[in-house]
């Protein structure tokens, strides 16, 4: 038997029979405590706490069903047995007893042995009814802890992973609430130059440890798109980060894309996931765009792969992306919405509102079963970039005053060109400059447009013409492949002269490229209009139209353009 | 013949120990009350009444051991139950007469 | 999903049925952690597997990275064609002998 002994409320008014009762019960090594009646029990009950109650049916004043509801309300969620001293025969009298709450019953001539049973197993009962009840009461605390934290964890987790610029008018995107712990993680920023990355994530494994990836991965993603980093440096930083962070075992599907206004392309990168659809407005085919890498975390730095797919983007196409939650609702069945039944959806061409309909379809699909939990789900349509408008330049950190009388040389050769891309670098250092850093956005494409052409048109001498329709944008990219891996004494140089005037100042850059020059002399170096956007042939118009004054030298192998502001305003 | 399962009241002697005495007296005092109480009821014919009382001295009876005694009281308490009352005067008088058989045994038995 | 494991030689053979869940998580790593220090060759075999989750696929890389991460030598055989699919999606091509 038990070693702790039990305290046992006897309740009989028939004093004889309560005596032999009391006196088996101390025999067994318990606790006794004796009432009369139905009154005195309940006054005995909250007075003793006993563990178990011996009560009798018929009883002066309170009779036994009475007091046992009584107790058991008092009781509320312990347990305490209550077991029925009866010689009544009737079944519905015995029905009486265990709806008003009793446990079980005894019958007079009360048999020690049997007495004995019962109590040991209630004792038992007891027991792991005290048991559950703390483990209970320790699990609901912890839980409630847990709650607590998760909500803090979610205000620093929202700090630091924003949702960006998801709420740019071409993006339409759903999210679960419950995303950061269920591994979804969805980011959107632009590039200084005005183009959107975008980065859909999906950890494996749920709750915290999604939660503590997302935030690093956050992090550089948004803090290397301000800069002007491209997806391939990005990627490259976050797999490390991760491949470094979370245990073996542990990663992270991924698709970044950048999606380029100006080029009307969208350059993609995909680890992990299943197929996305890439909607043609034109044709109203859909494409699927296949993961071709690993997920992130996977892979060392050394045996990464960041190379991307580019895809041409033309205004009214869309992009969609989406989590497995999707591709696995289920309906009541347990049957899975299935990737068939997904593309399926753009097979229907009465409109275009395909994020709707996939969504309505899913939910068409798992009726009563729906849970939207797990859905994440992006739509990425091309616009003109007038749409989406202008990129927002943090202004809110840096120096006041900065260096404003300077001179710096930088050339990239080889190999270097062939793998960097020092516009970050380059901006960086001029973005020190307090008046540059209103025209970062401006400035971005200024040099980048600077670099492509020194590099793509100079070093490796492709012709803009090529990409020009749709077969070109491919044959463009074989020959830079080829050009590339043949490159030999290239180098593009940039020179900077920044000198201040009486109310602002003035930036000069140079860049000279080792390739064979132009003939410029035919080139209208005219601003670009409205009307007659050009983005090819060596962007000049663009160039031209970003700064006051552009001009060739040499041989077409060098570029000289001039940029100046005022910093009091104008009166 | 006996009037007491002798097997259990010796069961009942080696619970109650040195109470036995007390046991023996506190059942006796109190059922003679109660026998006084049953007989009024009776004479009423408050049929509640009887069956109560009636189902309290058969518990207690059984209790003590005093199995044909209990077994008279049953048998009062189920015809007030039923509201039968015409043969109870009847079976009072034979348990009366048990009842003392039963004292008288029980004061052999301390 | 039991875990069935055999050696010959230098060559372990985990086979998998059923469900490749979090629920085999346990099962999986004794089988080759038990396994001895002997074994040079993995065989995960696939026949009797139903399906594979994302823990499953973080399973594979932990024994990639017990049987000596790049230069492991661990073979998936008899993949149905979901478990095919799931191991494509994910590019593990790339780190294991699939076939």
């Amino acid at each position: 038997m038990d070693a702790r002994p039990l305290k046992i409320l006897v309740a009989d008014d028939n004093q004889s029979d309560r005596m032999i009762l009391c006196a088996i019960v101390k025999k067994m090594g318990h606790i006794v405590c004796e009432a009369a009646d139905g009154n005195e029990a309940i006054e005995q009950f909250m007075q003793q706490s006993p563990d178990i109650i011996l009560l009798d049916v018929i009883m002066p004043n309170l009779n036994g069903q009475e007091a046992a509801r009584e107790i058991k309300k008092l009781a509320g969620e312990d347990m305490v047995p209550i077991i029925f001293l009866t010689s009544l025969q009737e079944a519905s009298d015995l029905a009486a007893c265990l709806e008003s709450g009793g446990d079980d019953f005894i019958s007079k001539p009360y048999n020690k042995i049997i007495l004995q049973a019962k109590i040991n197993a209630f004792s038992r009962m007891l027991k792991m009814h005290n048991t559950l009840q703390q483990q209970r009461d320790v699990i609901s605390e912890n839980n409630e802890h847990m709650k607590h934290e998760q909500q803090v964890a979610r205000a620093v987790y929202d700090n630091v992973a924003h949702s960006g610029c998801l709420d740019l008018p071409n993006i339409k995107y759903l999210l679960s609430p419950f995303s950061i712990f269920n591994g979804d993680v969805l980011l959107a920023a632009r590039r200084p130059s005005g183009s959107i990355h975008i980065l859909l994530g999906d950890f494996t494994g749920h709750g915290l440890p999604a939660a503590i990836g997302a935030m690093p991965l956050a992090e550089i993603f948004y803090g290397m798109t301000a800069k002007g980093f491209l997806m391939a440096d990005i990627l490259r930083e976050i797999n490390i980060k991760l491949k470094n962070i979370l245990p073996v075992g542990y990663f992270c599907c991924t698709c970044m894309v950048n999606l380029s206004f100006r080029k009307q392309e969208i350059e993609v990168w995909m680890g992990g996931l299943p197929d996305y659809g890439l909607y043609r407005h034109q044709t109203g085919e859909v494409e699927r765009v296949k993961s071709n890498h690993l997920p992130l975390g996977v892979l060392s730095t050394q045996a990464f792969d960041a190379s991307t797919k580019r895809y041409e983007f033309l205004p009214g196409d869309k992009f969609y992306m989406w989590s497995d939650g999707i591709i696995e609702a289920r309906n009541g069945e347990g049957e899975l919405f299935g990737e068939a039944r997904l593309f399926s959806v753009f097979e229907d061409k009465k409109s275009e509102d395909f994020f709707d309909r996939i969504l309505s379809s899913v939910n068409h699909f798992c009726g009563e079963n729906g849970k939207d939990d797990d859905t994440t789900l992006l739509e990425l349509s091309m616009v003109d970039e007038s749409v989406v408008g202008k990129v927002d330049i943090d202004l809110s950190s840096g120096a006041i005053t900065g260096p404003t009388d300077w001179h710096m040389v930088y050339t990239l050769r080889n190999e270097t060109l062939k793998t960097f891309n020092p516009l970050p670098v380059m901006l960086n250092i001029l973005n020190d400059v307090p008046a540059l850093r209103h025209l970062s956005g401006q400035l971005y494409t200024l040099m980048a447009e600077l670099f492509s052409n020194a590099f793509e048109h100079g070093v490796l001498g492709l012709k803009s013409e090529l990409k020009d329709g749709a077969e070109g944008f491919a044959e463009y990219y074989r020959q830079r492949g080829e050009a590339m891996a043949s490159l030999e004494d290239a180098y593009v140089t940039f020179d900077f002269d920044l000198t201040p005037t009486q109310k602002g100042g003035c930036l000069s850059i140079m860049v000279e490229d080792s390739g064979k020059g132009f003939d410029y002399k035919n080139i209208k170096a005219e601003p670009v209009n409205q009307t007659n956007v050009m983005y090819s042939g060596r962007g000049i118009p663009l160039i031209h139209s970003l700064c006051d004054s552009l001009t060739f030298l040499g041989k077409g192998n060098k570029v000289k353009v001039s940029l100046s502001w005022q910093t009091q305003p104008e009166e | 013949m006996s009037h007491l399962n002798l097997a259990q009241i010796q069961e009942l002697k080696e619970v109650m120990e040195e109470g036995f005495d007390d046991l023996v007296m506190t059942y006796l005092q109190d059922s003679d009350a109660k026998m006084k109480t049953l007989k009024k009821a009776i004479q009423v014919q408050d049929s509640v009444q009887v069956a109560e009382v009636a189902h309290s001295l058969k518990g207690s009876s059984a209790n003590i051991c005093a199995e044909e005694l209990s077994a008279m009281f049953k048998k009062i308490e189920d015809s007030a139950r039923a509201e039968e009352l015409d043969q109870v005067p009847y079976v009072f008088e034979q348990t009366v007469e048990e009842f003392s058989l039963v004292k008288t045994q029980l004061q052999q038995v301390k | 999903m039991p875990i069935n494991t055999s050696v010959k030689g230098d060559e372990l053979t985990v086979g998998v049925e059923g469900r490749f869940d979090f629920s085999a998580h346990q099962d999986f790593r004794d089988a080759y952690e038990e396994a001895g220090a002997g074994i040079s060759h993995y065989i995960i075999d696939m026949a009797k597997a139903t399906y594979l989750d994302s823990s499953a696929l973080g399973m594979l890389l932990l024994l990639r990275d017990h049987a000596g991460g790049d230069s492991a030598n661990v073979r998936i055989t008899n993949c149905n064609a979901d478990v095919r699919k799931i191991l494509t999606i994910s590019n593990f091509e790339q780190l294991f002998t699939i076939d």
